[in-house]
């Protein structure tokens, strides 16, 4: 028998379901003493409970009364895939949470704000490479995964649900038949991060208010300073200072510039910084697009990595950041603090590439085991997707 | 029936028994003329209740609906069947019954005043992601900051406009109290609370309504609206016959409801003897107020209007919940990674407690039954 949704909160991913028939709208009532399933975060562990009357009067409250598709109920398998449902419209709209956000968001936009200049912010490629186009390489690796999900989707009718899987454990999966994705091998994480930080600190250098720096813009501002000084990734970024120049004028650009830029190697030394730090950091609008964010402008980098993480997306400067969001998560708890094994034949530069290499790859199967572990079909994708955008007190 | 005017401090225990053993005036012994004495009371005692008990099982009949004994009644039908089973059952029901309506006027067990902060709340639990929104509305002047189901008509996925008002649910609306001219639109369900975070399955915040914004003729019942349609009350019900069934719910509803000022002591007396039982030993506070809510089991109170910030006393979150976010800070300093939706439920319960606290709503943590602290 078929699992169908009694009641579900989408955006505080709170659900209740059942097993039954499509029964919500039976003019000759339904059967409340069915036993329900409660879902909810942070864990989605299921609840059971002998009846739905606490689901059904759920829907008095924030809860939408069941989950239908021209008219009809929407069947979901099994309880796993409820739970994947709800889990995802949870994480889904988390991306949407800037809307409501009353103030420690990314800097406000400016009424005239200045041109973005990719660019602006060079990647040291002679340590930091991106890799060929058949090498172990991250971005191979997201863009395959992706492409099979997208194939799942499209090959999922509407009341089904598919496995899915990302990264390693895709790949180890029994008959995958494809190249083994061992972390480490990867030759392209500490470019992938970089390519990341510019876009980041581009942004937010184009975000600079232009008569005086405010505190929004310099808690924003030094709050990108640590996470990417936790990453080690510093070194290997450089300015134009030249185009900043040419944008802001020297005074201001040269102000950035120290602000940024003219740390010793001992500012790398930072502890583990909190990752509430990330709400403040602002997201580059054309990203915070690709992931379908309705108000990129108000976007912060954890209302990105929520989108993304419900919905990836098929856009490589999207897997940059999000791989950059998994590297501040998992760099706290795991590389602490910069302490790189130093090779005065190799170089520093090499051996903090390394180190950069290895939080990437942490990062890297961190995202996989948050990305979706079902497709549904497109229609029901398209709901999940549509949870950012719905909101109490909205218009549709 | 046992009401107490605001600041009235209730009979202790000690006392009401010490009255009652010398109620005739005399010194009782264990002797033969005594014992004669005390079995020609038990006998008449046992027929007033059995003329009680049969009034009141002749009002919930369904073939017969007369006006429901008040709720007053009803526990004296209780206190009556507890003092059956012998006078030392009978002198602990009265003295929990004092603990009952003692605590329920906001008087701890050791206390000597009553606290203004303590006793019964009207609450509602709401998701913390909407509470920033919430405190917004109210900030803004919308007549409708908390929302009911019909205010949020749009916030869906999937069909817009399916299940907006599925049948059951307008079975259920149809049958229930509503004051003269108000219907289901103009109500906010919320629950009754003494102490606790209340019912966590709809939301992780509690927001608790200020004592003087709850009027004293609202509507409680002391379930579950739609317990209508679940067993044994649906079976009830529907032998009405299909001509009768709404007038059969809405009996079996006026039986459920009562009214705040007058009706909750009673109820929650009823309820705490049908948790507990009535026996020889006294209650704890936290005993009560998990009788008042126990898990999903609940006095429901039907609110006419919504509510905003300015309504509020406080905001509450249970420990269990202030542990996991705790856990996840800790994991996220130190390891193993948390996963990201156990960030991303912290990250909402810090901005919905930053956004009650910037319009002055303080956030305690329920750290037992018994207790609430700040």
């Amino acid at each position: 028998v078929t699992w169908y949704i009694d009641s579900i909160d989408a955006r505080a991913g709170l659900a209740f379901a059942s097993q039954r028939a499509p029964d919500l709208m039976s003019g000759s009532g339904l059967d409340a003493d069915l036993p329900a399933a409660f879902i909810s975060p942070p864990d989605f562990r299921v609840v059971l409970l002998p009846h739905r009357a606490l689901g059904l009067s759920a829907a008095r409250r924030t809860y939408q009364a069941g989950l239908f598709l021209d008219g009809q109920e929407v069947a979901f398998p099994y309880l796993d895939d409820v739970v994947e449902f709800t889990r995802r419209c949870f994480l889904r709209g988390g991306g949407g949470d800037g809307e409501d956000r009353t103030d420690g968001g990314p800097p406000a936009p400016l009424p005239d704000p200045w041109p973005l200049l990719e660019g602006l912010v060079r990647i040291d490629e002679n340590i930091a490479t991106r890799g060929d186009a058949d090498g172990d390489s991250i971005e191979r690796s997201y863009r395959e995964d992706r492409k099979a999900f997208e194939a799942v989707v499209t090959d999922t009718p509407l009341g089904l649900a598919q496995h899915v899987a990302w990264g390693s454990a895709r790949r180890a999966a029994p008959g995958a038949g494809l190249r083994s994705d061992v972390p480490g091998r990867h030759v392209d994480g500490a470019w992938c991060l970089l390519r990341a930080a510019s876009h980041l600190v581009e942004d937010t250098l184009m975000r600079v208010p232009r008569d005086r720096l405010s505190e929004e813009w310099i808690a924003s501002a030094g709050s990108l300073w640590a996470a990417i000084a936790r990453l080690g990734l510093w070194p290997l970024l450089h300015l134009d200072q030249t185009q900043l120049n040419a944008l802001v004028g020297a005074p201001l650009s040269e102000r950035l510039s120290r602000l940024f830029f003219g740390q010793d190697l001992e500012g790398f030394y930072v502890d583990a910084v909190s990752w509430e730090a990330a709400e403040t950091i602002g997201v580059p609008a054309s990203i915070a697009r690709a992931v379908k964010i309705d108000k990129p402008e108000l976007a912060s980098l954890h209302d990105f990595l929520a989108a993304f993480l419900a919905h990836p997306v098929a856009d490589d400067r999207a897997l940059h950041l999000a791989l950059f969001a998994a590297g501040c998560i998992v760099a706290g708890p795991e590389f602490g603090r910069l302490a790189w094994p130093f090779d005065a034949h190799l170089g520093w530069r090499v051996a903090l590439k390394v180190r950069i290499d290895r939080i990437a790859d942490a990062a890297k199967q961190w995202l996989d085991a948050q990305l979706p572990r079902r497709a549904f079909s497109s229609e029901v994708e398209r709901m999940i997707d549509d949870v950012i955008r719905v909101r109490i007190g909205g218009t549709r | 029936m046992l009401l107490l005017a605001r600041g009235q401090k209730p009979h202790r225990c000690k006392k009401k028994v010490a009255q009652e053993r010398n109620s005739d005036g005399r010194r009782k012994r264990d002797n033969q003329s005594s014992v004669t004495v005390r079995l020609h009371s038990l006998q008449r005692l046992g027929n007033r209740l059995s003329g009680i008990a049969s009034r009141v099982r002749r009002a919930f009949s369904v073939a017969r609906y007369p006006r429901p004994p008040e709720w007053g009644e009803r526990l004296a039908v209780t206190m009556a069947e507890a003092g059956a089973h012998g006078g030392v059952l009978r002198a602990y029901a009265r003295a929990n019954r004092d603990a009952i309506a003692s605590a329920l006027s906001g008087w701890g067990p050791d206390a000597s005043t009553a606290d203004p902060a303590a006793g019964p709340r009207v609450v509602a639990n709401i998701p913390a992601v909407h509470v920033p929104s919430f405190v917004a509305r109210s900030r803004a002047g919308d007549p409708r900051p908390y929302t009911n189901a019909y205010d949020n008509g749009k916030y869906r996925i999937g069909d817009l406009a399916a299940a907006a008002n599925f049948p059951t649910r307008v079975l259920v609306d149809r049958a229930l109290p509503f004051p003269p001219g108000k219907g289901p639109q103009d109500v906010y369900f919320c629950a009754v609370e003494l102490n606790g975070a209340g019912i966590r399955f709809y939301g992780d915040m509690t927001l608790v309504l200020r004592s003087d914004r709850v009027a004293a003729d609202t509507t409680i019942l002391d379930r579950n609206s739609y317990d209508l349609v679940r067993e044994p009350m649906k079976t009830w019900i529907d032998r009405a016959g299909p001509g009768r069934r709404i007038q059969a719910m809405r009996e079996r509803a006026r039986d459920m409801s009562g009214r705040w000022h007058e009706a909750l002591v009673p109820m929650v007396a009823i309820r705490v003897f049908e948790k507990r039982g009535v026996v020889a030993r006294r209650l704890t506070t936290g005993q009560i107020s998990d009788a008042v809510l126990d898990d999903e089991d609940y006095i429901e109170v039907l609110r006419i209007g919504s509510f905003g910030v300015a309504d509020l006393q406080e905001a509450r979150l249970s420990a269990a919940d202030v542990a996991l976010d705790a856990m996840t800070a800790d994991r996220l300093r130190h390891g193993p990674v948390p996963r990201f939706e156990a960030i991303l439920w912290r990250a909402r319960r810090r901005r919905a407690e930053k956004a009650l606290g910037g319009v002055g709503v303080r956030t305690a943590v329920v750290v037992s039954s018994g207790r609430v602290k700040s």
